[in-house]
């Protein structure tokens, strides 16, 4: 029940809700229409567009290398994201951790764009062919932050008195870590690691200045929107976007399981 | 925390150092001479393109932020006094429209604002309009409506988290102690949530002052920004790297001094 | 009585504050010890540097005269039951039990055993497939003693474990706990910055102080006997009364204060004239007195407390004297009354003013 006092804020919420979510509708919508042309009213529907797309020889290599780049980053900025984070929270000093914690989120603050050149300058630098690698260590910086931002979030609330604890009783530090730490922050450290995957998958600027000649899923878009309107692209970002959001959706339920 | 650490050094310091030593290298054809001299700098600082661009690019992330903050702030303010309990979960909602793929909401407004496109052709069905509106797509217009949408949800997130941290309590004290709606707005809520109105502004001013992919989709050639150029130094047809670098640290510190400008400004008007 | 527990020159420093100022410290074996002060004053780094989570600065730590000072908290015969419980959110109440035990290496069936037999000493027999966080604080914290104590440690310690709790079920614990010691003749050394809890549960208590133990002793002794205004003032209540020794004659010396002149047994402290010193009386020593009265004034408050009932009595105008007692021995007593105290001589300690 809304109540009238409610109805005002409730239009402005579903205005803003719907130009947020307006582009979205559009693609979906129209990736089942048989106009090639956006436009109203709708004619037909049909499943052509994804077959179409999924004709295209690049999407193959394109789906292989943006996978391969999401588990790198997964794994990656998981682990050193998670492990960043734990140590960070154990700092006494309050001012060095604020400012390590600061650092270590400039890579979501500076423009994609400075790193994407950055990148290419560093690697042309040290000879490092433009290639998935190059584009791989890219994702893996600029999932970092959100990794790390996300684990601080839980280990602020984590109670490191159930360590003690532990070493109390007798375990080591490696026993501590096993039996209790890593059960503990597992949840979100998957939770992390899929945020990351997502953020990886959708990732375009710093690939775009890295990759060279190979593909990803969101190189291959791009070049499709160059050359103009192509109902395939809506095809493909269908399913992109599916996989986006069923994997952040999975990643915070998975870290709403908090631990009492 | 070593690996962390020494991947921050190796794949972000030094490369941003490295961008930073290259301005200031020449270009010759595609090869890079190590060099120091200000050449770059002083081309980017004397042409006239260079400079409208810039100009444009302030212009456009202004607006852009001048949009999305106060619309950011109304959307929290409503999520955390309105709804209360239930603004988590509306958070939840407005930041997924972040993970719906970031080229593809850029490409959707594209189809939406084209001269053929849903709006003009909605329009057009329904007898509003007899001739397309042309001005709806490669112009200003439809990079700020772009970017607007794609910055919100990030201003958003700032602004709720702050407004989570004052408490009903505060507003009702004011009102109790006989402030408007509007005064308890002015000298008491803004004030408490300055960090997150800070945040929000950063976010939507840098980040749409970084794009390229925006203005290169909607923005069409008579709306270049000035990341479009960078960008085309690095991966364009005659581009000349040393001058790119040289840009995108100008970009970086004109916006950053922008930035500051504005906030310098703020802060005069609320101690108003 | 052989020696659980040494503390021999321990320091602890924390960056340029000191913790610890060289503690020298013993807990006899089977003792109930409480470490008593307000918070900062160094009893829980004590605590800890005895579990092994902090290192002395300098200084050693001895336990059943083996030296542990360098050895980690899981090499250490001690166990510790945390403030909070901290017990592991992700196991069961018999997982967590056996754990030290697991760790230990014991087989299944004898950590069974004994899990079973430390549920029915804290009495959560039909608990133990239960999660922590289906507990009370009660029974979490009855869960982390049992499991503090499955390992029999040779010194338990306790930080704080009751401080969560309300009133009445604090009240229930202090006396549990204290039976569970005595039943299993543990040792236990029990940080609180309640007063009463202390009293309650100690074979001896040591009030600390800026990092310092300032009285080491039975409840009795701190409580009657005192050796400084700090100790008199921090356990119980006590009326104070401040002022300049004029002259000491006969075993007796002549206190004068703001509100008159004291006579007060001068024998085995070495008093002066011209010392300043302070006469401490527990308001329950004081009764409305005809003859032999020392002090008298105006009645400004009279507190009712159920049991007790307080009286204040304003000497001058800076010092009320207050007198505690059941509430029929002050009958008839009203705001705006005069009356004369007086109390045994027995019942006043004279300390040195140390100016706290």
């Amino acid at each position: 029940m809304v109540a009238l006092r409610k109805i005002l804020p409730a239009s402005f919420l579903a205005v803003v809700l719907a130009y947020l979510y307006a582009p979205i509708a559009v693609i979906v919508i129209f990736s089942f229409t048989t106009s090639p042309r956006l436009s109203i009213p709708i004619e037909g529907l049909t499943l052509a567009w994804y077959a179409n797309a999924f004709a295209n020889p690049l999407i193959t290599t394109a789906l292989r290398n943006s996978l391969i780049l999401a588990v790198i980053s997964a794994v990656l900025s998981g682990a050193m994201g998670a492990a960043f984070a734990f140590w960070l929270v154990t700092l006494k000093r309050a001012r060095l951790r604020a400012t390590l914690l600061t650092a270590s989120l400039m890579p979501a603050i500076v423009p994609l764009l400075v790193i994407g050149i950055a990148l290419a300058v560093f690697f042309r630098g040290v000879g490092m062919q433009q290639g998935l690698l190059n584009a791989a260590i890219g994702h893996v910086l600029v999932s970092l932050p959100f990794v790390v931002l996300t684990m601080n979030a839980r280990l602020e609330t984590f109670d490191f008195s159930v360590l003690e604890a532990a070493r109390d009783l007798g375990a080591t530090p490696s026993r501590a870590f096993r039996d209790i730490t890593f059960p503990l922050i597992r949840p979100s450290v998957i939770g992390a690691a899929m945020l990351a995957a997502a953020l990886s998958l959708d990732e375009f600027v710093v690939t775009w200045f890295n990759v060279g000649n190979q593909q990803t899923v969101p190189v291959l878009v791009w070049g499709l929107m160059r050359r103009g309107i192509d109902p395939s692209i809506n095809a493909i970002a269908t399913v992109l976007l599916s996989v986006l959001v069923c994997l952040v959706v999975a990643s915070n339920i998975i870290n709403r399981k908090k631990v009492k | 925390m070593l690996p962390a650490g020494i991947f921050y050094v190796v794949f972000f310091a030094i490369p941003m150092l490295c961008l930073l030593v290259l301005s200031f290298w020449r270009a010759k054809g595609f090869e890079l001479i190590p060099d120091f001299t200000l050449d770059n700098y002083h081309k980017i600082f004397t042409s006239p393109l260079y400079r409208a661009l810039m100009l444009r690019t302030i212009g456009v992330a202004f607006t852009t932020a001048l949009i999305v903050v106060p619309v950011a702030f109304a959307i929290s303010y409503v999520m955390r006094f309105v709804f209360e309990r239930r603004g988590q979960l509306i958070l939840q909602i407005i930041l997924l429209s972040l993970f719906s793929g970031y080229l593809v909401r850029i490409y959707a407004w594209r189809t939406i604002l084209g001269k053929q496109g849903l709006l003009n052709s909605t329009l057009q069905w329904l007898g509003i309009i007899e001739q397309p509106l042309e001005f709806l797509i490669y112009s200003n217009i439809a990079v700020v409506i772009t970017l607007s949408g794609l910055l919100l949800p990030l201003a958003v997130l700032p602004l709720y988290s702050a407004m989570l941290n004052v408490s009903r309590d505060y507003i009702e004290a004011a009102r109790d102690l006989g402030a408007g709606k509007l005064h308890t707005l002015r000298t008491v809520l803004v004030p408490m949530v300055i960090p997150g109105l800070r945040t929000a502004f950063a976010f939507a001013f840098l980040l749409s002052a970084g794009d390229f992919v925006t203005p290169a989709l909607v923005g069409g050639s008579q709306s270049m920004l000035i990341g479009n150029i960078v960008a085309d130094q690095f991966r364009g047809i005659g581009s000349n790297w040393p001058l790119g670098a040289g840009m995108a640290f100008v970009v970086v510190a004109v916006m950053l001094l922008a930035y500051l400008t504005v906030m310098r400004l703020i802060r005069w008007i609320t101690r108003w | 009585m052989t020696t659980a527990v040494e503390i021999i020159g321990v320091r602890k420093l924390f960056g340029a504050t000191t913790a610890l100022e060289r503690v020298d410290f013993e807990v006899g074996a089977g003792e109930f010890v409480s470490l008593l002060g307000a918070s900062g004053c160094g009893k829980s780094t004590l605590l800890r540097i005895i579990a092994g989570f902090e290192s002395p600065s300098e200084g050693s730590v001895l336990i059943h005269g083996e030296d542990v000072t360098r050895l980690p908290p899981e090499r250490r015969p001690t166990n510790l039951v945390f403030q909070r419980g901290a017990l592991f959110p992700h196991m069961t109440v018999r997982e967590n039990v056996g754990y030290g035990l697991k760790v230990k290496g014991w087989e299944r069936t004898r950590i069974n055993s004994r899990v079973d037999e430390m549920l029915a000493l804290v009495r959560l027999e039909r608990f133990g497939d239960r999660e922590p966080g289906q507990l009370s604080g009660g029974q979490a914290q009855r869960v982390a003693l049992a499991r503090a104590l499955a390992s029999e440690p040779q010194v338990l310690l306790l930080d704080e474990p009751l401080s969560a709790l309300d009133l009445k079920l604090r009240q229930q614990m202090q006396l549990e706990l204290r039976a569970i010691q005595k039943r299993l003749g543990a040792t236990f050394v029990f940080v609180t910055h309640d007063q009463t809890e202390a009293l309650v549960m100690s074979d001896r208590i040591a009030i600390m102080n800026n990092g310092r133990i300032v009285q080491y002793g039975t409840p009795r002794d701190i409580y009657r006997k005192p050796n400084s205004v700090f100790v008199s003032n921090f356990i119980g209540a006590t009326n104070l009364l401040r002022g300049t020794v004029t002259s000491v004659e006969n075993g007796q010396a002549s206190l004068q204060t703001g509100s008159g002149t004291y006579v007060i047994p001068a024998i085995g402290s070495p008093l002066k004239a011209g010392q300043r010193m302070v006469l401490s009386v527990r308001p329950e020593a004081v009764r409305l007195q005809g003859e032999g009265a020392r002090v008298s004034g105006l009645v400004t408050e009279i507190i009712y407390q159920g049991n007790n009932i307080r009286v204040g009595t304003r000497l001058d105008p800076d010092t009320i004297f207050w007198a505690e007692g059941r509430d029929d021995e002050f009958d008839g007593i009203a705001i705006g009354d005069t009356v004369a105290l007086g109390w045994a001589e027995d019942a006043a300690t004279i300390l040195e003013d140390d100016g706290t």
